[in-house]
C-alpha cells in the first residue's frame, strides 16, 4: 500500500474536526447572517444531517473496497476509463479547493496581523510548513492534529468566557421571528463545510480500528455542529444586528474584550487557534491531493510529489482571486447551492455507490441464476 | 521587477530539483515522469501568472463551470 501509517479512529475525527472548523468559526456567522438573522445558531443543526450522510457514504463505500481510497475503487466501480476521468475531476475539484484555502489564508493573514509582509512569503512559509507535515505522512499530521486539540478548547473556552460580560440575551430574541424557513436558508451556505466531511474517505483505509471509522466520524459532525451553534450563540448576542458588517466576527468579538482595562486585545488568541486550526487544514487537504494523485499515477509512493504538489497548489492559491470582493463573489456563488465542495464531498460518492449497489445486485442475481 | 520575480521562481524550481531528483530511485521512471511533470506545470502556471497577474484562475473557472452545469440542470428540471 501507499501509505504505510495509520491513525487511531479518533485521530481522524479530530483531523475532520480541524479541517471543517480552522475556517467555518471566523466566516461563518456573518455569512450565515445574511440570511437567518438572528436565528444563526440554529443553522448548523439544519446543515448537520448533510455532514452525517457524506459520512454514512463514505463508510459504505470503504466497507465495499476496504484497503482502497476513493480515486482507487472509481477504477473498480466505473472501469478503469471512466474511474481515471472521475477521478481527475475530484482531483480538479480538491486541488481548487485547497488553492481557495491557502488564498483565504493569506488573505486573511495580510489584512488582519501582517499588512506589510508581501502574500508570497506568508503563503510560500505556510505552504512549506504543510509540506514538512505531509512528508511525515498521515500518523504526522494525525499527531499533530492531536497536539493542538486540547489547546484549541482552552483558548476556545477562554475566549467565550471573557466574552461573556458583553452579552446581552435580547439581542438573539425573537426566536424564529419568519418561523423556520430563514434559518434554514441560511444552513444553505453551511452545506459547503459539512460537505467537506466526504473527504474522509482518504482516510478509512488507514485507520488501526476500522469498525470504528463511522462511529468517531459522525461525532466529529456533531462537536462541529455543537462549536458552531456555540460560536453563533456567542457572536449573536455579542453583536446582534451589526454581525454582518464584520469579514469576521469572532475576531472583531475578541478585539472587544476589556476586562478592568487590564486584559484586552486577546486577538492573538483567536489568531493562534485559528492559525493552528488552519494548518491542519491545509495539510489534510494538501494530504488528500498527493496522495489522491499518487494513486492516480499508480505510483509507489507519493513522497516525490509533495514539493511539486505544493509549489502548484501555493501559485494556485497565490492567485485564485485578484482581490476579496472578487472572493466575496465566488462564496456568494458557492453559497447558493451548486458547490465545489458538494460535488466531491457528496454528489460524486453517491453516485459511485450507487452504480456500487446495483453491480452489486446484479452480480448476485447472475450467481442466482447459475445456482438454479 | 517582474523579471526578479521569474528568476525567483526558477529558483525555487531548481531547488526543489536538485533537493527531490536524487531521493527518487533511478529505477522509477514513472515517478521521475510525474514530479517533473508537475514541477514543470507549476513553473508554467507562476510565469503566467507573473506575466499577466489578471489572468483566471482554477477557482474561477470551476465556478464558471458549475454555474453553467446549474443552469442546464435547472433548465432540464423546468
Amino acid at each position: 500500500m501507499i501509505e504505510k501509517g495509520k491513525i487511531s479512529a479518533l485521530q481522524m475525527g479530530i483531523l475532520m474536526y480541524h479541517a471543517i472548523i480552522a475556517t467555518g468559526i471566523l466566516f461563518i456567522p456573518s455569512t450565515v447572517y445574511e440570511a437567518a438573522k438572528q436565528d444563526i445558531w440554529i443553522s448548523p443543526i439544519w446543515a448537520c444531517p448533510l455532514g452525517l450522510l457524506s459520512v454514512y457514504i463514505a463508510y459504505k463505500l470503504h466497507t465495499l473496497y476496504p484497503n482502497n481510497t476513493i480515486i482507487q475503487y472509481s477504477e473498480h466501480i466505473l472501469g478503469t476509463l471512466l474511474g481515471k476521468l472521475l477521478g481527475f475531476v475530484l482531483l480538479l475539484l480538491l486541488y481548487t479547493s485547497a488553492s481557495v484555502m491557502i488564498w483565504q489564508y493569506g488573505e486573511f493573514v495580510v489584512s488582519e496581523f501582517l499588512p506589510h509582509t508581501p502574500k508570497f512569503v506568508i503563503i510560500g512559509m505556510m505552504v512549506l510548513l504543510c509540506a514538512f507535515a505531509v512528508h511525515g505522512g498521515l500518523e504526522v499530521i494525525g499527531r499533530l492534529a492531536e497536539m493542538v486539540v486540547p489547546i484549541f478548547f482552552l483558548l476556545f473556552f477562554i475566549i467565550i468566557i471573557l466574552l461573556l460580560p458583553d452579552i446581552e440575551i435580547k439581542r438573539m430574541l425573537p426566536v424564529m421571528e419568519n418561523g423556520m424557513m430563514p434559518s434554514i436558508k441560511g444552513s444553505v451556505t453551511l452545506y459547503t463545510w459539512f460537505a467537506q466531511f466526504g473527504i474522509i474517505y482518504f482516510f478509512l483505509p488507514f485507520l488501526t480500528n476500522r469498525e470504528k471509522g463511522m462511529k468517531s466520524g459522525m461525532f466529529s459532525v456533531l462537536i462541529v455542529t455543537f462549536t458552531l451553534m456555540l460560536t453563533n450563540i456567542i457572536i449573536i448576542l455579542v453583536f446582534g444586528n451589526v454581525t454582518e458588517n464584520f469579514n469576521a466576527p469572532l475576531m472583531s468579538a475578541t478585539r472587544y474584550i476589556s476586562i478592568a482595562e487590564f486584559l484586552s486585545h486577546l486577538e492573538a488568541l483567536v489568531m493562534a487557534i485559528w492559525l493552528a486550526g488552519t494548518f491542519i487544514k491545509i495539510c489534510v487537504f494538501y494530504y488528500a491531493v498527493v496522495l489522491g494523485t499518487a494513486q492516480w499515477l499508480n505510483l509507489s509512493n507519493y513522497h516525490s510529489l509533495v514539493l511539486p504538489v505544493g509549489l502548484l497548489i501555493g501559485v494556485f492559491g497565490m492567485q485564485a482571486f485578484l482581490n476579496s470582493a472578487e472572493a466575496a463573489e465566488h462564496f456568494r456563488i458557492v453559497s447558493q447551492g451548486f458547490m465545489d465542495t458538494l460535488v466531491y464531498g457528496v454528489i460524486i460518492p453517491m453516485f459511485l455507490f450507487f452504480v456500487a449497489y446495483i453491480r452489486k445486485l446484479r452480480i448476485f442475481k447472475q450467481k442466482g441464476r447459475r445456482e438454479r | 521587477m517582474k523579471g526578479i520575480y521569474i528568476l525567483s521562481i526558477t529558483a525555487v524550481v531548481l531547488l526543489i530539483f536538485i533537493y527531490q531528483w536524487p531521493k527518487i530511485e533511478s529505477t522509477k521512471v514513472k515517478e521521475k515522469v510525474a514530479f517533473a511533470t508537475i514541477t514543470i506545470i507549476g513553473w508554467v502556471a507562476s510565469i503566467i501568472y507573473i506575466v499577466f497577474p489578471y489572468s483566471t484562475s482554477p477557482a474561477k473557472i470551476v465556478d464558471f463551470i458549475l454555474i453553467k452545469l446549474k443552469n442546464i440542470i435547472l433548465a432540464l428540471f423546468s
